[in-house]
């Protein structure tokens, strides 16, 4: 069980002009210790919502609440574009940093070397910042906001700029975040990166984050026939449209997936049996949690659920197309 | 011109006394009044450069027209206050050092503080949203800015200097072009070209510009090494 900390926005209403809005919520709430990512495109106010949640901007109502302590003392932002002090790697650490800070020199280099060298940074302690690389860069602000020890990391675009290498130890370092029971709420453009390392994903859409249900297995394609590849995730095995990629991930939205109380005689090619744990009713729709050897979260409509009799408890058929799942 | 530069050389190199006594009160001065005025004008600097009330918009306007001001109006305010009808006459820092330093920190307190106003705004915003993400104390994320835009501070702080070791009204007004105490590289030009003595006039503008070029060539040794 994670140890991290939720967060709870309420009624936020944030605009840089009057009555021109940019970030309007009603209630949400991120999971403690879980990786949240929100997808959006420009200008649809990812960037602000983040910016709200780390206290750098207040909103004009609304309140920001964290389930223990204070959100801006404990949550750290990482810009998209990440400024480093002038001078050298170990001078920024220090300067923002001071509890880095040993007595004597010796001991102050030796403890920000080997922060450096926990996050594969060895060597860059004397470099200085105006010679690293964007990436480079992002990496440092990273180990920076890491070792700032805060329960909330708020990423804006970690991708940005990056190349295929550096995205893969950024994931390596958000996931040893999640470990480590931070709570992490990421923006960014890059689906890929997005479904390989998200617990749940949000879509903004005017100023307010939706979330997605989407289902995310995390595995690898175990062979191909003439007609499809296979995906393999721990019991469970997807047939999916052919591809020779090295893919780990394999998603399907939730809106995709039909419920049905028998298996279907259909072109769905993707079967898989559950029990139903839990029935959630929202403002329009109900959330099905499902229990196929992984949860699933799929929303049907009222209607389905009373026609169908279902309820928790009840053994159900999750069926999706081949073609709808997509691999990264 | 080819005369008065072999003068200004014989000047800097006879090593003669009374011309190193008139750069030493020069630099001296420069120094201490850039000095005073740089406590004054840095934290107002920052001040007024963060602010965003009106007040502190009208502030910036008005020390942005005291740029302007004619030295010799400054020498005739500070001339109202330390003579001897004056508020603080009864003093006696009229035609003293201490008169210059006063006058010359007045006139330069509007441009290191406008400068200082105009770096503190372009601080790159990211700079201020990561210290905030912090939580840096106010004192340490003051530190870290001035850290950040120390080039462009000093370079306020230098033009500062640029306009104190040049100005002549109120040298001439507050120390009376005093010989051994109170003359000035300028006080010293003006009394020389009133006396027709051109070339030694020219020869200590030249030595003013040898000092100025020195000063900056070091600045510029420091942007290098930046």
């Amino acid at each position: 069980m994670s140890n991290g900390k939720s967060i709870v926005l309420k009624d936020i209403h944030f605009s840089y002009e009057p009555h021109e809005p940019v970030v309007v919520i009603g209630e949400i709430s991120f999971d403690p210790g879980m990786i949240s990512v929100i997808l959006g495109g420009n200008g649809t106010g990812k960037t602000t919502l983040l910016k709200i949640i780390a206290g750098i901007l207040t909103p004009q109502s609304g309140t920001v609440s964290l389930s223990q302590g204070r959100i801006s003392d404990d949550s750290i932002y990482i810009h998209q574009d990440p400024y480093l002090l002038k001078g050298r790697v170990d001078q920024n650490l220090t300067l923002l940093l001071p509890g880095l800070r040993r007595h004597g020199k010796h001991n102050t280099d030796e403890s920000v070397g080997s922060l450096l060298d926990s996050w594969g940074l060895s060597g860059f302690a004397g470099r200085h910042t105006h010679t690293l690389s964007g990436g480079e860069k992002k990496r440092v602000a990273v180990a920076c906001a890491m070792a700032a020890d805060r329960s909330v990391v708020l990423m804006d675009e970690p991708t940005a700029h990056m190349d295929s290498e550096s995205i893969h130890t950024l994931e390596q370092q958000i996931r040893a975040l999640k470990e480590a029971g931070k709570t992490v709420i990421i923006t960014t453009h890059n689906h890929e990166f997005a479904f390989r390392i998200a617990n749940s994903v949000w879509e903004m859409d005017n100023g307010t984050p939706h979330k997605q249900e989407f289902i995310c297995f995390r595995g690898n394609i175990t062979g191909s026939d003439e007609y499809f590849s296979y995906f393999r995730s721990g019991l469970i095995e997807l047939k999916v449209v052919q591809t020779d990629r090295e893919v780990s991930t394999a998603v399907i939205a939730g809106s995709d997936i039909i419920i049905s109380r028998h298996e279907l005689d259909s072109s769905a090619r993707n079967t898989l049996h559950g029990t139903i744990r839990t029935v959630e009713k929202q403002e329009t729709l109900v959330i099905l949690t499902i229990d196929c050897g992984q949860l699933l979260r799929i929303p049907v409509t009222r209607k389905s659920v009373e026609t169908m009799k279902i309820g928790p408890g009840s053994d159900v058929c999750a069926v999706f197309k081949a073609s709808a799942v997509r691999l990264y | 011109m080819k005369s008065a530069l072999v003068r200004a050389l014989s000047l800097l190199f006879s090593f003669d006394h009374e011309i190193y006594q008139i750069v030493s009160v020069s630099l001296r001065l420069a120094f201490i009044s850039t000095l005073l005025a740089s406590f004054i004008s840095i934290p107002l600097g920052i001040l007024l450069g963060f602010s965003r009330t009106r007040t502190a918009g009208i502030i910036q306007v008005i020390f942005r027209s005291l740029m302007a001001v004619p030295t010799v109006v400054i020498g005739l305010f500070v001339y109202s206050l330390l003579s001897r009808s004056g508020v603080f006459g009864g003093m006696g820092l009229l035609f003293s050092p201490a008169a210059i330093i006063i006058g010359q920190t007045l006139l330069i307190v509007p441009i290191i503080t406008s400068m200082m106003i105009g770096v503190i705004q372009a601080v790159d915003p990211v700079l201020v949203e990561t210290l905030q993400t912090y939580s840096i104390k106010k004192g340490r994320y003051y530190l870290i800015i001035l850290r950040e835009v120390r080039l462009q501070m000093v370079l306020a702080i230098v033009s500062g200097f640029g306009r104190v070791i040049g100005e002549v009204g109120i040298s001439m007004m507050l120390g009376g072009n005093i010989r051994w105490y109170t003359r000035t590289i300028t006080t010293s030009i003006a009394l020389e070209t009133s006396k027709g003595n051109f070339e030694q006039g020219l020869a200590l503008g030249i030595v003013l510009l040898v000092t100025s070029l020195g000063i900056n060539i070091i600045l510029q040794a420091g942007v290098r090494h930046e």
